[in-house]
């Protein structure tokens, strides 16, 4: 018995290392790490993002387009969860091998990316591509690359959040509101008791709070950062009353509980309101027995719109293994995109690129309000500070806490400016 | 007999509904699987589908190029199959060097091992990945086995049984003149089969589930294993989809769920030690 | 004679050769360099920049400090955690063991229907039960709950609790079922014959004969549960921008070192050293202790 055991155990044992070094063998295919590392072969050009979700299908789609035209290099698509990829990114960076060949990141890192010295300009791409400039995008999203006079980032998109409303509701509680395409405080203010005599939620605040609030403080002309960019200014009297609308809001009986998936109250007509961002468009398109619509971000009044917006934007990482070659086809690749950029419309974003806004298609679709007119266009706000970060998880660690009661506004602002300056002082020289 | 009802009537009847309300919450994860997203997120609860859907599961096996599912789940068997024998075999060597030999300062060495592991593993990664890419391993299995093969819990696990073994085994065999390796595999080892399959089930589990680290050490899709590799079906801004998630989580718990079903029978074995002694 | 002593000492190291040289360069190399930069500045990025105590300093002392809020509510948290859960991971999982030990009818169903949560991972477990306590689509509305229970207090932790039982007494179950395989029937025999009952039996024989896992169970579950973050941030995050209600110590950390701005390492690696001694000191203390009863 014990005889036999053995043998079983070393057959085993032989069996599994041998399937084992085999498979680390054929994985050995390619020596050169900068290169391909998937198993077709072939020269690749590494490219990450996070499009995860639906909004893969429509990068695939502009992936495999341009593939399709036979370039020098295949753009390989390697998609991961947002954090994992940012969690790589100083992992990658510091080892110095397998930092990807090009990037997409959200633009709220990326002058926090360029202060620590791992961005290469895009002084290349702009070059070899003329059509990459300025004009051909929107302005404000385009803005938010150049840094200290060199373009750091090309833009892909804006993520604009703003109001959702059902039309129907609307109708029953508030038939005019939306006359002048924005609801003000006042407003809001209004409905709430006629929606709460029915159970409905007029405004959940505790969804993409955080962009609400900026909105209301930005049109009172305030920031989080003073006018070096660098020092937090989070204890603002413009910011506390911000939040504060907000959470009179609540308090009024306007919002949702704590913890309620407020798209989902939304979409199964339960709240007249939501404030999210244009990306849910699949996820809208596909409720059944729901009528909306997307207008501004709420205001104090209609002359003051702001509509906070995050974007996505692609990056080139410093790294040894992209070579000038790489550099010509990626920049080919970005102007692609800059001209196929209908496709991108489809998952629900706003494209930074303006080639398709003569698109029907484009027309019709709720993102395409944000910028049918110069006004709509100015009234994007985008978040790029290099302490960005910082200050952005200070807000949310105690955000809900200030939304729903359990600590005053002042204590929520007090505590967040403190832990902003506290980690802005880890950075220090 | 007492011990006779008890068995048969009292103990079954009792652990019968605590097994009845325990499985509930994998029952709805199993049940989710056949619902309609819709469903899933409507505002009346639901436990039973109301109309029963395979949609998730094609959805999910679907192989396609971006979502290679058997790649992944062939990926994830090798390096937790490799990983488990890997581990019985260096675990069950060394627990024998930290029982069964004394040298100086032996105990002092095994606890020192186990203080250092349980420092929290969270800054790891940036040095962890540096060597590992050292060593050329990235996007490779190996990344993902060998660090694991570390695995102190195992280490103590089986040495905690190993002292259980009383050492007359040990002096009887070295009377027949066996030295320590033949000692190691003829008589102890033999002895170890229950937690020996604990370690594989474990190890196996472990290796199966991991996110982290694999998620950080493989880019390629093709060659990630399944746990990362699920993760990419879920949305980037949190809007995922509930439905296809919980339906990978049920596909995903197959394998373990069978290697479970092989293994039970060994870690339950009633062994009579004093059948060694005689010899 | 010497040369009989040079003999063993070389086996013990074949034994223990292949374990130590994985452990040093993939454990304890990762440790050494986490606690080089507890005693810098560092973003992950850029060159660590010496700066000694002042990490520790700033964490321990300096009250007005952020990192010294979030350590002293992460270590309450995580505490409160170990206190809770040890206790029902230890003797749940036991009373199952023996309760089926016994091999009572359709034990083989039962012991699989217990083990199975431990085989999910933590993603797939949190995801089911944010859905089943959600108090106006899930189970919790059937029962009627007022509040969401997964961010209320004190519901939130009880439900933390149960919810961490339900997933993990599985492992300290099989261990403590395979242990009990292994205590000879023989003395069982000899303590009844000398009239010996159940609870006799059990405190005598049983208990003393698993003191070895005992003492595994008793050491592992409290690292881990000092070293816990999946729980906590599965259960708490119902929704995008929702802080966590109970910050267990590790989530602090993890936000420190990889948050949505730049990293302060530093401050995070000082905060898990001084974890990871706490744990060390603690588990000290229980071995001494274990070992005084033996």
């Amino acid at each position: 018995m014990k005889k036999r055991m053995g043998k079983i155990v070393s057959s085993l044992l032989t069996c599994t290392m041998a399937l084992g070094l085999m498979a680390c063998g054929s994985s050995d295919k390619s020596g050169d790490t900068s290169a391909s590392t998937s198993s077709s072969g072939g020269k690749k050009i590494e490219f990450w993002n996070f499009f995860t979700g639906p909004d893969g299908n429509n990068m695939k789609k502009l992936i495999d387009d341009f593939n399709k035209t036979n370039p020098k290099y295949k753009i390989n698509n390697i998609t991961m969860a947002a954090g994992d990829m940012y969690q790589k990114i100083p992992t990658v960076v510091n080892s110095g091998k397998g930092v990807p060949d090009l990037c997409i990141v959200d633009v709220a890192r990326v002058p926090m990316f360029q202060s620590q010295g791992i961005l290469e300009p895009m002084d290349e791409i702009l070059t070899r591509e003329p059509e990459i400039k300025r004009e051909n995008y929107r302005e404000a999203v385009w803005n938010t690359g150049a840094i200290d006079g060199k373009q750091y980032s090309v833009p892909l998109d804006m993520g604009v959040t703003g109001l959702l409303y059902n039309k129907k509701l609307v109708e029953k509680y508030a038939p005019n509101v939306l006359d002048d395409n924005v609801v003000t405080v006042d407003e809001i203010m209004d409905i709430i008791p006629k929606a709460k005599a029915d159970d409905i939620v007029t405004l959940p605040v505790s969804f993409f709070t955080y962009e609400m609030a900026l909105s209301l403080a930005t049109q009172k002309g305030g920031s989080l950062f003073n006018e070096d960019g660098i020092t937090p200014n989070l204890n603002s009297a413009e910011l506390k009353e911000a939040y504060q609308t907000l959470r009179d809001i609540q308090e009024a009986g306007g919002g949702s509980e704590d913890g309620d998936d407020n798209l989902q109250l939304f979409i199964n007509n339960m709240s007249i309101f939501c404030h999210t961002g244009v990306w849910d468009y699949n996820s809208l398109m596909q409720a059944e027995d729901l009528d909306w619509g997307m207008t501004n971000t709420i205001a104090y009044s209609p002359d003051k719109i702001v509509n906070v917006s995050n974007s996505n934007q692609f990056v080139l990482l410093k790294s040894e293994a992209r070579t000038e070659e790489k550099e010509i086809v990626i920049a080919d690749f970005l102007d692609f995109i800059r001209e196929n950029t209908m496709e991108w419309a489809r998952s629900g974003q706003v494209p930074a690129s303006n080639s398709a806004d003569g698109e029907q298609e484009f027309q019709h679709m709720p993102g395409y309000f944000f910028v049918s007119s110069p006004e709509e266009q100015n009234s994007i706000a985008f978040r790029s500070f290099k302490y960005g970060g910082i200050v952005d998880d200070a807000i949310f660690a105690s955000q809900n806490d200030a939304i729903y009661g359990s600590m005053s506004v002042d204590d929520f602002l007090n505590q967040a400016q403190q832990q902003s300056e506290d980690n802005i002082a880890q950075q220090g020289e | 007999m007492k011990k006779g009802f008890l068995k048969r009537l009292i103990a079954p009847a009792i652990l019968g509904v605590i097994c009845l309300i325990w499985i509930l919450p994998i029952a709805y994860g199993v049940l989710s699987s056949f619902k309609s997203e819709v469903e899933i997120k409507d505002t009346r609860f639901h436990f039973i589908p109301e109309t029963w859907t395979l949609d998730n599961y094609k959805y999910i096996l679907e192989n396609s190029g971006n979502t290679p599912i058997i790649k992944w789940f062939m990926n994830s068997f090798l390096i937790a199959v490799i990983t488990s024998v890997g581990v019985a075999l260096i675990i069950s060597l060394a627990a024998y060097g930290y029982t069964r030999i004394k040298w100086e300062y032996r105990d002092q060495v095994f606890y020192i091992v186990l203080a250092l592991s349980f420092f929290p593993q969270i800054i790891n990664i940036i040095p962890l990945y540096k060597i590992v890419d050292t060593l050329g391993w990235v996007n490779k299995m190996p990344a993902a086995i060998v660090p694991a093969l570390a695995s102190v819990t195992n280490l103590f696990l089986v040495r905690q049984f190993m002292l259980g073994i009383p050492i007359e085994f040990d002096e009887a065999a070295r009377i027949d003149g066996a030295n320590d390796f033949m000692i190691y595999s003829r008589v102890i080892m033999p002895m170890l089969k229950p937690v020996m399959t604990v370690v594989i089930l474990f190890t196996f589990t472990g290796q199966w589930n991991d996110l982290l680290w694999p998620s950080i050490v493989f880019n390629d899709v093709q060659k990630m294993p399944l746990t990362p590799g699920l993760q990419l079906l879920m949305g980037a801004y949190g809007n995922f989809n509930t439905a296809p998630v919980i339906t990978a989580a049920m596909i995903s718990i197959v394998p373990t769920f069978i290697l479970y079903l092989f293994t039970q029978k060994y870690f339950l074995q009633s062994l009579s030690l004093s059948s060694g002694v005689k010899g | 004679m010497k040369r009989k002593k040079k003999k063993v000492n070389l086996t013990h190291l074949v034994f223990i050769a292949p374990h130590m040289i994985i452990f040093i360069v993939f454990i304890v190399i990762p440790i050494f360099f986490g606690i080089y930069v507890s005693f810098t500045k560092w973003d992950l990025i850029g060159t660590p920049q010496w700066v000694g105590l002042d990490n520790y300093k700033e964490i321990l002392f300096n009250t007005k400090s952020t990192f010294n809020r979030q350590f002293f509510d992460g270590l309450k948290n995580t505490v409160l955690f170990v206190i809770f859960n040890v206790p029902l991971c230890i003797v749940v999982p036991l009373a199952f063991a023996l309760v089926l030990h016994i091999r009572p009818l359709g034990s083989k169903i039962y012991q699989l229907v217990l083990y199975l949560p431990t085989l999910f991972s933590i993603t797939s477990v949190g995801l089911i039960w944010i859905q089943l306590l959600n108090r106006r689509f899930g189970l919790a509305s059937v029962m009627g709950a007022k509040v969401q229970w997964a961010i209320t207090m004190p519901y939130a932790w009880i439900a933390l609790m149960i919810m961490t039982v339900w997933w993990t007494m599985g492992s300290n179950m099989v261990i403590y079922q395979a242990a009990l395989g292994s205590v000879p029937k023989e003395e069982y025999e000899a303590a009844e014959m000398d009239g010996a009952g159940w609870f006799t039996k059990l405190v005598k024989i049983t208990i003393p004969s698993i003191r070895f896992q005992l003492l595994y169970t008793l050491v592992i579950t409290i690292a881990g549960s000092f070293n816990v973050y999946g729980q906590p941030t599965i259960m708490t995050r119902v929704d995008l921008g929702a802080g966590p209600k109970i910050n267990v110590l590790v989530q602090y950390i993890r936000s420190i070192a990889f948050g949505s701005g730049q990293s302060a390492a530093g401050i995070a690696s000082a905060m898990a050293v001084i974890l990871g001694l706490f744990i060390t000191i603690v588990s000290i203390i229980q071995f001494k202790m274990i070992r005084s009863e033996d």
